[in-house]
């Protein structure tokens, strides 16, 4: 393997990674303030995709233009899932918790299906198609993108959650439920917030993935299975865990698929999350 | 919801014992063995019933494991698609006939389950999960890519002459639906003796309350390992039967992961570990997705899925323990409340306690724990801590908060690894050995917050501790029976143990304990909660214990009782051994009163 070769694998790696790692991020928010794994995760992407491509397609909107808009909705779609769902089940049994979102996950792929059929689309011509060449290297517009908007909402949702009023509180219903709750702390508000967030952080992640990869209703499946590797890898719950373990998780699959058939060039990701989960269950980066 | 889910899963295990239910299965039976010679040949319906009955005979097998005893899979397609791949494998390169194949499919799909539950049986909730998705989607990828075993294209089944000893019948369905009929009605009856057997017993009470279970001395690898292979061993045949049905198998249509969530929403739906709920779960999906199907026609546009969906979003908001508690009595809730019984009943009728039936005598010790040091982190938790326990005697262990305690009590228990030290029971090591394993050798604990197994009834719980070592049910019976009469709640036996009261619940920890016939009861804050009354009722239960030749170790904060009860006490602070001796000499000692009250108290004492 040549230098170019694997400078060039190492750029789409990390342009995939920092997908992974904004839906990563989104789930293990999820996961850190209520212990719940969100299995529909995968389906708010591919909600968010649907919406990129039709607001593109129909609306001639460019996926530039419509990211802040899917990102609002998707918003409004993760609070609202919180309040009609996820709350009923939040005091329940783990099975209750499972099958809720799993419920959710098979009735919105169900309904894309039906309403959008089962075709793949694709975002062509955006403004943010095309190449640019570094040297040798080819950077794909679409992946420096993703790289740049994911970096950007990773930083963002740093300094909502280390820098602002109800990130402080987010962190506290995290940390100890009840002794926020004593403090004053709104902690169904606050889960609301949580759901609200992740759905925003998938959101954006849809609405830039949009623009280099095809949307079908089973989209999700692929990514929400990476997204939990990238999830168990940066230790569950953390956000900063998530970040990393996406983007070590993108450079993997590019790799494999470089020596493997493309088709399998998931199946070392997944031996990567049960030799985690096995080996060192509190992920690369936490504490023992 | 916990409890509701508890409660309804508790009453399955109460079916109906008169001569109805008999009569209506057997009657329903009849009809469904005779219905194909109604349907006249009529397509649909004959497929209908044959993919309920075959979906049915599935979700009682994706129960064992995950009903029974609590592993959710979503993954079970590994094994419908081995066992499809398996027999029809078999017949392109070995010509096995296929009702071989399906027993070959049997075996290879246990022990696939064998192998996937040796690593993750360690992973819990959620963990557990997302391992069995991605051991599936691996496995589907595998298989997609495999030309030896006809990779995307899949595999057509060797065409044999139509008859019932080559699983094959031309054009003719019928016979399948008697096979699967068949099937289901086995899987059936197999589930619903397992759940009132010793094993079925023993899952549930993994289920509800692992530590407990292996506190009592059960492996849980061992038992979950048994569960899936029973699991996957059935869904092997199912698979088989599949392939010898359509003819044509390729990785989607039995490996994909649709076929795995299809699996597990049956007893989900229906209702998790009960016999009923599959059943219930195969005919209510299996219909919408079939008649989805022929309306919508094609894949039915996924209508079915949609419907399948909302289903289960509503039955895990609003029902957890699944459609068959829209039709059962949920016991646990509708049950009288618990009686404070610590009030009512008479203290401990049990044999007499004045004099200890067996002589004790100073030199005999039988756990030996010699310097014993634990750290975590920058705590020394234990510090080089040596005592002997005696034969018969009751050890109590003092100190105040951050003593050391519930460390020693890990330690020798087998919950905790110490750095150094040793610890011997009857001259043999015991370090490095599970609980489970020092509860087969005779050291057994109780909880400083009980753990009772909350699916199953006061006298239930006894029997899971009594199965331990007698296997035969009706003399563990008798034996759950003694145990609560000892503890005085033998008039709660058959009421639920999620009504217990924190007193109750304590004596039931201690029934449960005993019934494994322990050499050393490890008794974890036996007081703690207690209300003062009850005090000495336990205390005088204590002692007929001992009397009966169990020696006893208790951790205790009520200095004041443990003196009353304990043949000798050892006093810790900070994780070292302060003091030992006669109750009497160590309440006086002066670093007991020093660690419990400070230097200045003591000094102005």
């Amino acid at each position: 393997m040549t230098t170019e070769l694997l400078l060039q694998l190492l750029v789409s790696g990390l342009g995939m990674g920092f997908i992974f790692a904004l839906i990563a991020v989104g789930l293990a928010l999820i996961y850190g303030m209520m212990g719940i794994v969100n299995f529909a995760h995968g389906e708010f992407l591919m909600i968010s995709m649907y919406a990129t491509y039709y607001a593109f397609s129909l609306g001639h909107l460019d996926p530039v233009l419509t990211l802040p808009l899917v990102a609002a909705a998707m918003f409004v779609l993760g609070v609202f899932v919180y309040y009609v769902l996820v709350r009923r089940v939040i005091n329940g049994s783990m099975h209750a918790q499972i099958f809720a979102t799993f419920g959710l996950m098979i009735f919105l792929q169900a309904a894309a299906q039906f309403f959008f059929g089962a075709d793949y689309y694709a975002v062509t011509g955006s403004l943010l198609s095309g190449v640019v060449l570094l040297g040798s290297v080819t950077l794909p517009m679409p992946q420096i993108s993703a790289a740049i908007g994911a970096t950007l909402t990773t930083l963002a949702l740093y300094v909502v959650m280390f820098h602002t009023a109800p990130g402080r509180s987010l962190r506290a219903v995290s940390q100890d439920r009840i002794a926020a709750l004593t403090l004053g702390v709104n902690a169904d508000r606050m889960n609301a917030l949580a759901w609200g967030l992740s759905a925003a952080c998938v959101g954006i992640a849809g609405s830039l993935l949009a623009n280099f990869y095809y949307v079908f209703p089973r989209v999700g499946g692929v990514f929400v299975l990476v997204a939990y590797v990238a999830v168990a890898l940066g230790g569950f719950g953390s956000v900063g865990g998530a970040l990393f373990g996406g983007l070590i998780i993108g450079v993997l699959q590019v790799l494999a698929g470089f020596y493997l058939p493309s088709t399998l060039k998931f199946v070392p990701v997944y031996l990567l999350y049960l030799v985690i989960v096995l080996v060192r269950p509190t992920g690369l980066l936490g504490r023992q | 919801m916990t409890n509701r889910l508890i409660a309804t899963v508790h009453s399955s295990q109460f079916g109906a014992r008169s001569w109805l239910m008999p009569t209506i299965v057997f009657a329903s039976l009849t009809a469904l063995v005779l219905l194909p010679f109604g349907l006249n040949g009529r397509p649909f319906e004959l497929r209908l019933f044959t993919i309920i009955f075959l979906n049915a005979a599935m979700g009682q097998a994706w129960n064992i494991l995950g009903g029974y005893a609590g592993q959710t899979s979503i993954g079970h397609a590994i094994f419908f698609g081995l066992g499809a791949y398996t027999s029809t494998l078999a017949g392109l390169e070995l010509g096995l006939n296929p009702w071989l194949g399906a027993v070959l499919a049997m075996l290879v799909s246990a022990l696939a389950g064998v192998l996937l539950g040796f690593p993750c049986f360690r992973l819990k909730g959620h963990y557990f999960v997302i391992a069995t998705l991605v051991i599936a989607e691996s496995i589907f990828l595998v298989f997609t890519e495999w030309n030896a075993v006809g990779a995307a294209i899949g595999l057509e089944i060797p065409i044999r002459p139509s008859s019932w000893l080559n699983f094959q019948f031309g054009r003719d369905k019928t016979p399948y639906y008697w096979i699967a009929l068949a099937f289901a009605t086995l899987v059936t009856v197999f589930v619903a003796r397992l759940s009132s057997h010793r094993l079925g017993f023993i899952l549930k009470a993994i289920r509800d309350d692992e530590s407990a279970a292996r506190s009592l001395g059960y492996s849980l690898q061992r038992y979950k390992t048994i569960a899936i292979a029973f699991s996957a061993g059935l869904i092997g045949f199912a698979g088989t039967f599949y392939a010898q049905y359509v003819l044509l198998i390729d990785p989607p249509t039995v490996l994909g992961a649709p076929i795995s969530i299809a699996i597990a929403l049956i007893p989900i739906l229906g209702g998790i570990g009960t016999v009923s709920g599959p059943l219930l779960g195969a005919v209510v999906l299996t219909t919408l997705s079939e008649y989805s199907r022929a309306y919508f026609s094609g894949s039915g546009r996924n209508v079915d899925l949609m419907i399948y969906g909302a289903l289960i979003m509503a039955i895990a908001a609003y029902r957890p323990a699944g459609l068959v508690s829209l039709f059962r009595r949920v016991r646990g809730l509708n049950a009288p409340e618990s009686v404070p019984v610590d009030a009512t009943a008479p203290a401990v009728p049990v044999t007499p306690t004045a004099a200890p039936a067996f002589e004790r005598t100073a030199a005999d010790p039988i756990l030996c724990v010699r310097s014993v040091s634990r750290r975590f982190g920058g705590l020394q938790a234990l510090d080089q801590v040596s005592f002997q326990v005696m034969r018969h005697e009751i050890l109590g262990i003092v100190g105040p908060n951050g003593a050391g305690k519930s460390t020693l009590f890990g330690v020798m228990c087998g919950d905790i690894r110490p750095d150094s030290g040793s610890v011997k029971l009857e001259g043999m090591p015991l370090l490095g050995e599970r609980s489970d394993t020092l509860a087969r050798r005779g050291i057994v604990r109780t909880f400083q917050t009980p753990r009772p197994f909350l699916s199953m009834s006061f006298e239930e719980n006894i029997l899971v501790a009594a199965l331990v070592r007698i296997t035969d049910r009706r003399e563990a019976r008798r034996e759950a029976r003694a145990r609560l009469a000892q503890v005085g709640l033998l008039d709660c036996a058959d009421r639920p143990a999620l009504g217990a009261s924190t007193g109750q619940r304590k004596r039931l920890d201690i029934a449960r304990a005993l019934a494994t016939n322990p050499t050393i009861l490890l008794l974890d804050e036996p007081l703690g909660g207690v209300d003062p009354g009850s005090i000495p009722g336990v205390i005088e239960l204590l002692q007929a214990i001992r009397a009966q030749g169990t020696t006893i170790v208790v951790i205790e904060h009520n200095l004041e009782a443990l003196s009353g009860l304990a043949d000798r006490l050892i006093a810790m602070a900070l994780g070292t051994k302060i003091a030992e001796g006669a109750p009497a000499d160590v309440m006086q000692d002066r670093r007991l009163v020093h660690a419990y009250l400070g230097a200045e108290v003591h000094a102005a004492a």
